[in-house]
């Protein structure tokens, strides 16, 4: 073993992680050779001064002073964890307008069957009416609706243009104006049973004047319908 | 109590996730001693040294729930210790523009000379260990000074045991050719003492 071989394996020496023929032989060569002595000194001197480090002592109240941190802190650490927002959370904060629409529609037809459930249920009301209470002898005026008469020789482009104005209707009635979409279901109501405007927010407010006042949503529609214009 | 503190460190961990306070204690007594030690090297500074062994326990005690189990307890406490020392490490670097004691150092260099002082060779060593590049001297500081061995040191710094075995071999290496020149003269002061320190 030359003395290059034997200062590589000083180290692991130390380390215990020599085999038995190559630490005989480390330490043969080392008894007879004087400049890798000094390196094994060196070695020792080191190993030992490092163990003789003064040992600094924690101060007497470590533990106290940890266990009042830990008694007296707030756990911040597990609140910054509920802080941060999970991916899931991310996604239902992306999906929050479809929730806010899915909501509304589900309100409004809460809303219309409420009022259908009230008059269903409201032959009291209909008893306080003059007659026999029966449901069959209400009186009630059917308003007077003036359509007119589609002409009988409609052309292709008419024809078109009235598909249009039914698509226009529809999507006011089903998602620009739910509000509309609760009239027309009150005021069919009104219609079928009467009695219904004792009921109604706006108890001044005839069938035919909230008839009349639905149709000012549908009216600009069909006025529109084809344009781009915003029919309100 | 006697029992309890003849617990294993996975019992005490159990036991601490159950938050008795019992157990943390003698967990905190078993641990606090060598990581005290170990960061003190690495920080040269007891009272920041203190101060992350604080900190260490800390988070053990809040996370203790997230501890797996699969790993050996030591192995975590070490980490976290030496993680929170890395960053004050990185901190006092950004902060430190200059060497106080390299400064002092330099002044009062004539009176370096007497090597024969055990204290003044003790000097020189935790010099030339602050000096040791970081990821040397924890390396170092856990194989040699903690005596630790290099399969848990290799866990806790997360890196393969040839790393551990080459780092702490170069640490050796970068520490003697920083004092060796010192300790030629130190030798020549105590000839002979290869016999005395039982090395032949």
């Amino acid at each position: 073993m030359n003395c290059r071989k034997a200062r590589s394996y000083i180290s692991a020496y130390y380390d215990d992680e020599l085999s038995y023929s190559t630490r005989e032989e480390l330490l043969k060569h080392i008894e007879n050779c004087t400049n890798c002595q000094k390196e094994m000194l060196f070695q020792e001197q080191v190993r030992a001064g490092l163990k003789a480090f003064p040992g600094e002592e924690l101060s007497d109240d470590f533990n106290d002073r940890l266990f009042a941190r830990i008694y007296s802190a707030p756990r911040t650490e597990e609140t910054k964890i509920s802080n941060v927002p999970s991916v899931l959370t991310y996604r239902l904060r992306s999906l929050a307008p479809v929730f806010a629409a899915a909501g509304f529609i589900i309100i409004a037809a809460f809303l219309a069957f409420s009022q259908f459930a009230i008059i269903g249920g409201g032959s009291d009301n209909i008893a306080d009416k003059p007659g026999d209470g029966s449901i069959n002898n209400v009186k009630y005026d059917r308003p007077q609706m003036t359509f007119t008469a589609p002409n009988q020789n409609v052309s292709a482009s008419e024809m078109a243009l009235n598909v249009a104005r039914m698509e226009s209707l529809q999507i006011a009635t089903s998602l620009k104006d739910n509000k509309l979409m609760i009239d027309r279901m009150r005021l069919d109501a009104s219609n079928q049973f009467g009695g219904f405007q004792e009921r109604t927010n706006n108890l001044n407010e005839t069938a035919e004047e909230k008839y009349n006042n639905s149709r000012k949503y549908i009216y600009p529609v069909i006025r529109n319908a084809g344009s781009d214009r915003n029919p309100y | 109590m006697a029992t309890r503190e003849k617990m294993t460190d996975v019992e005490l961990m159990k036991r601490i996730q159950k938050q008795d306070m019992v157990a943390f204690n003698i967990f905190v007594d078993r641990y606090k001693n060598r990581l005290f030690t170990v960061i003190n090297r690495m920080l040269d500074s007891k009272e920041e040294a203190e101060e992350i062994v604080q900190e260490t326990f800390l988070r053990v005690h809040q996370h203790c729930h997230t501890f797996d189990f699969r790993f050996a307890v030591s192995t975590w406490v070490y980490t976290i210790a030496l993680n929170l020392a890395r960053n004050e490490l990185r901190r006092k670097k950004r902060v430190k523009f200059f060497d106080i004691e390299d400064f002092r150092e330099k002044l009062s260099a004539p009176e370096k000379k007497q090597l024969g002082d055990p204290k003044k060779l003790m000097g020189m060593l935790k010099k030339a260990l602050k000096k040791l590049p970081d990821k040397y001297k924890e390396a170092f500081i856990l194989r040699d000074i903690d005596q630790l061995s290099y399969e848990e040191i290799a866990q806790i710094l997360s890196v393969p045991l040839g790393t551990v075995k080459s780092r702490v071999n170069r640490a050796r290496n970068l520490l003697r050719d920083q004092i060796k020149p010192k300790m030629e003269e130190y030798y020549e002061l105590s000839k002979g003492s290869l016999l005395h320190f039982g090395v032949l």
